[in-house]
């Protein structure tokens, strides 16, 4: 299972980070091999339900387009981290990607909407979003970037988790959280009472264990697998976060498919949410047992004093153009 | 032929013909690499894609460790700082046969234990003591020997660029848990030439004269407290938590910078030429894992790692002649190839197989590391060799045959790292930084 | 060839300060890096990255200067026992191979990625992604100039192999 597999690096490697989980297993495509073989990169393990679900989208693709096409995905940044895969779709030298949501961010600031803190209350509004063609608009805008977004994901909600139990906000105060390399997360994290504390993955357990850093925020999956639970062992559903993940593809190539091949790809690609998140459901439920088991503690809150916080930040994302107020007016809808 | 086979045969041949001609290693990489990168991608793509891999080589916040320690060894080694490791190594070696020999070796450990490489030790501490040693009538030979053999201490044990360079290839393997797992080589290394030192002082007759009282004994020592405390404070600040790799190696800078304004023996006019010299070494270390990066996405995107492995594993399935085949190739580039390209080409290559039976990465790193690390000591090429030939001012002809037993106990260690784990596993799991 | 020398000898002049510059400012803001997050509980999101933008300009600057040099790490076992004519052929030919690698990787192809990355920003710094990437097509073009002052060098040299002239 992913819980028991180590995490690839977060950190931008030199390329060839952990060969490993391929070399015994050999290929990492399954099974059906279509005439064109799209090469997607992933930056972590053949284990992770955004792994398996473009994979399973692979076979179907082959189907759907009589042997045209099938997807090869490469976990492990084995061709680059997210950023260098982005610039390898974008430069047509891969097909596909699995990239943060923040890095089409960097492209067109009005991704920020769908990755804001506290935008969902759920895991389901946010899928429900995902599936429903609000977000078209937007996926097509970084067609002149030479991509377009097929799909978005998400591996879960992320909460804070440090060596105490947190209810309210001011539980946070003085208590540094480890965010990710990004000012809007430090941010994020002042608003909701801590101090953000920027740092790569890598050096985050040792950071926890002596108290240089008193905890971080993450989804349980990744929680569970980097076994924060040993040191962080409270784990308080602030649900703060859902970050998407964008399934994206070169312009050309998509723009090469023939007119059934294209909409199958579209089709299928939005089908791939579904599976994606019933997936990610079960690991988190399995991921979750796992921690507990290993002396994890955790605890709902009421998550209203924090979004409190959080509406000026999340105003401001809204209205930042006329495509935010947009989506954010499809957001209120599905609530 | 696929494509797979038909860049990794461009790959091969344009590195070894290149290589050949003595054309530098960084460029004999990346020209091969992106060459084999027009075998399977069109013009445009390939040169992007390139340019992107040697972007990403650089952009790394773990590697940025690597100018700082060379900046720290430098500077160390233009300040007082070696001069006090010395006066400490020698309280400690000063009772033992041949004892400015064992001196040279301890220095050279101490000071490899706050620099990051084995050349700046060999360098920094022969230049002092082999004059001395002359005096007490050693033989050139045996002192050039001596401080080269023990040399590569200083890439064993923490901190260490090769290290960091590894950890950097390999993907998620902690520095901090690579750095702890080299003490026990590391000085298992210098124990080894320690024993074999005494062995030969005692027939060559080379006795000790020195005698410390305890007092003078104790000055020496608190004199050299403050540049023994900077092993305790970059070391156990990345242990602690309290910096990273990086930002230890930057805090190494400037205590050592200030240690060495206080003993005066370092001018504010005297930093823009070891800045200069610590760039030039920076770039030529750094400018390999730039181009290497397009060799490894060349590897991974045509998956000649598993090629490679299974048709290892077709030799046996049996881990141990495994290891034992990539000892031997080890071995052999490291006599004519510099650990960090070497490192570069081969860890993407071995680690998966090691990986698929179970080692663990960080007992690959040590493994890896340490093969090469014999290579520096070796001729044709060998970067330690040839400083220590230099600083000592005798043929390497003639050091070799001095240097012969000494090969012999490194090899000893060196099978013992390959295989007992726990010589390298043991103190990064005490320390909770391994989970095996 | 004298207007060449003296050419090169500002370039070098120019290169070895950016060197020296980018390495000192590195030091103090990874140190700063240290103190505001331990001391001042004021962690920067900031410094890492800056730090870390600077790196890819020091390496590439520091290597194209050190082609100036000739200092690159090289295997010459074979090229330290040819002589005359067939040395310098291999040496030129070296300048080549150097040439076109700096010419479709780092001129070409680092140019094209500088442009891709124009419209990208930086998430910390907020600056374009595509002038922290620019170091490598600048740096190939200084590379290219070396790769012509050492070929003229190599050659002035076998023709005059008495004269003085500062090749290495
Ligand atoms: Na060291
Ligand atoms: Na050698």
């Amino acid at each position: 299972t992913a819980c028991s597999s180590a995490p690839a690096s977060s950190a931008a490697g030199s390329g060839v980070a952990s060969t490993a989980s391929t070399a015994s297993a050999g290929s990492t495509s399954s099974g059906k091999v279509g005439k064109t073989v799209l090469k997607c990169s992933f930056n972590q393990s053949n284990d992770n339900p955004e792994f398996k679900a473009v994979q399973e989208m692979s076979d179907k693709l082959y189907d759907a387009t009589e042997g045209r096409y099938s997807i090869e995905v490469s976990p492990n940044e084995l061709l680059g981290s997210q950023k260098d895969s982005l610039e390898l779709v974008e430069n047509g030298a891969i097909e596909m990607a699995i990239i943060a949501n923040s890095l089409a961010e960097n492209v067109n600031s009005d991704f920020g909407v769908i990755g804001c803190p506290y935008m969902f209350d759920t895991q389901d509004q946010q899928k429900k979003l995902f599936e429903s063609g609000a977000l078209d608009d937007l996926f097509a805008t970084t067609e002149k970037s030479g991509f377009d977004v097929l799909a978005a994901y998400s591996l879960g909600p992320r909460s804070i988790y440090t060596d105490k139990q947190i209810k309210i906000p001011a539980d946070l105060s003085g208590e540094k959280i480890r965010v990710m390399q990004s000012d809007t997360m430090v941010q994020m994290l002042n608003l909701m009472g801590g101090v953000g504390t920027a740092m790569s993955q890598g050096d985050v357990y040792s950071a926890i264990q002596a108290h240089t850093i008193n905890g971080g925020e993450n989804n349980i999956i990744t929680y569970t697998e980097l076994k924060h639970y040993e040191v962080a062992p409270y784990y308080s559903f602030t649900n703060h976060l859902m970050i998407p993940d964008l399934l994206v593809i070169n312009s050309d190539v998509l723009k090469k498919m023939s007119n059934s091949d294209h909409a199958a790809m579209k089709k299928l690609s939005n089908e791939s949410i579904e599976s994606m998140f019933s997936m990610a459901d079960e690991e988190t439920a399995k991921c979750k047992k796992e921690a507990e088991a290993g002396g994890a503690k955790f605890f709902d809150v009421d998550i209203t004093p924090f979004k409190t916080a959080m509406k000026p930040l999340i105003d401001k994302t809204a209205n930042r153009s006329d495509m935010t107020k947009k989506i954010y007016a499809e957001i209120q809808k599905i609530k | 032929m696929n494509t797979a086979a038909i860049a990794g045969l461009i790959m091969v041949i344009g590195i070894v013909i290149t290589l050949a001609l003595g054309m530098p290693i960084a460029i004999s990489i990346g020209a091969s690499s992106t060459l084999a990168m027009l075998a399977i991608l069109p013009f445009h793509q390939s040169m992007i894609t390139s340019a992107q891999r040697v972007f990403t080589g650089a952009n790394s916040f773990a590697l940025l460790a690597i100018p700082f320690f060379i900046l720290a060894g430098n500077i160390m080694n233009n300040g007082g700082i070696a001069k006090r490791l010395i006066g400490c190594a020698k309280i400690l070696a000063h009772r033992l046969p041949g004892c400015l020999a064992q001196t040279n070796i301890v220095a050279n450990m101490l000071f490899g234990a706050i620099s990051g490489s084995g050349v700046a030790a060999a360098a920094a501490m022969g230049g002092i003591l082999e004059p001395l040693e002359e005096k007490e009538g050693y033989t050139k030979e045996f002192s050039a020997a001596v401080n080269i053999a023990s040399g590569p201490t200083g890439m064993m044990i923490p901190p260490s660029n090769l290290m960091i360079v590894y950890s950097t290839v390999a993907g998620s393997v902690s520095i901090a848990a690579l750095f702890m797992a080299g003490y026990i080589p590391g000085v298992l290394w210098g124990i080894g030439c320690m024993i074999l030192v005494a062995f030969m002082a005692k027939k060559r007759g080379y006795v000790n004269t020195e005698r410390y009282s305890v007092k003078e004994a104790l000055k020496t020592f608190l004199d050299g407290i403050p540049s023994l405390l900077l092993i305790v404070i970059v070391i156990g600040g990345i242990l602690g938590g309290v910096f990273t790799a990086t930002e230890g190696s930057a805090i190494a800078v400037v205590y050592s910078l200030v240690l060495s304004f206080i003993y005066r023996t370092i001018k504010v006019k005297d930093l823009p030429r070891i800045l200069l010299e610590s760039v030039k070494t920076t770039a030529i270390v750094e400018f390999m894992v730039c181009v290497s990066s397009i060799m490894s996405w060349v590897m991974s995107f045509t998956k000649i790692p598993q090629l490679i492995a299974s048709s290892l594993l077709s030799v046996s399935h049996n881990f141990v002649p495994i290891l034992l085949i990539m000892n031997v190739i080890l071995l052999i580039v490291g006599t004519f190839m510099d650990p960090t390209p070497a490192v570069l080409i081969f860890t993407p290559i071995f680690l998966p197989i090691c990986q698929s039976f179970g080692m663990h990465p960080v007992q690959f790193g040590l493994m890896i590391v340490m093969n090469l690390c014999v290579g520096t000591i070796t001729p044709p090429v060998g970067a330690i060799l040839f400083t220590g030939c230099k600083i000592a001012d005798v043929k390497i002809e003639s050091v070799i045959k001095t240097l012969l037993p000494f090969f012999f106990v490194v090899l000893i260690t060196l099978l013992m790292v390959t295989f007992i784990p726990d010589l390298s596993l043991w103190i990064p799991k005490m320390l909770g930084l391994v989970t095996v | 060839m004298n207007t060449l020398i003296s050419i090169k000898k500002v370039v070098d002049k120019v290169m070895e300060w950016c060197c020296v510059i980018i390495l000192a400012f590195m030091t103090v803001l990874v140190t700063y890096q240290v103190i505001t997050r331990y001391f001042f509980n004021k962690p920067s999101a900031f410094s890492e990255i800056l730090a870390q933008n600077l790196f890819v300009w020091l390496v590439m600057f520091g290597s194209a200067y050190v082609f100036g040099l000739r200092e690159h790490l090289a295997i010459t076992i074979l090229k330290d026992k040819m002589s005359g004519a067939p040395r310098l052929a291999v040496e030129i030919l070296t300048e080549i191979v150097i040439a076109a690698f700096a010419w479709t990787v780092m001129i070409v192809g680092g140019y094209g990625g500088a442009m891709k990355q124009m419209t990208t920003l930086d998430a910390a710094l907020q600056i374009p992604v595509g002038w922290i990437y620019s170091a490598i097509p600048f740096c190939g073009i200084i590379i290219l100039f070396y790769v012509i002052y050492n070929v003229i060098s190599l050659v002035h040299q076998y023709r005059a192999p008495s004269a003085e002239v500062e090749s290495r």
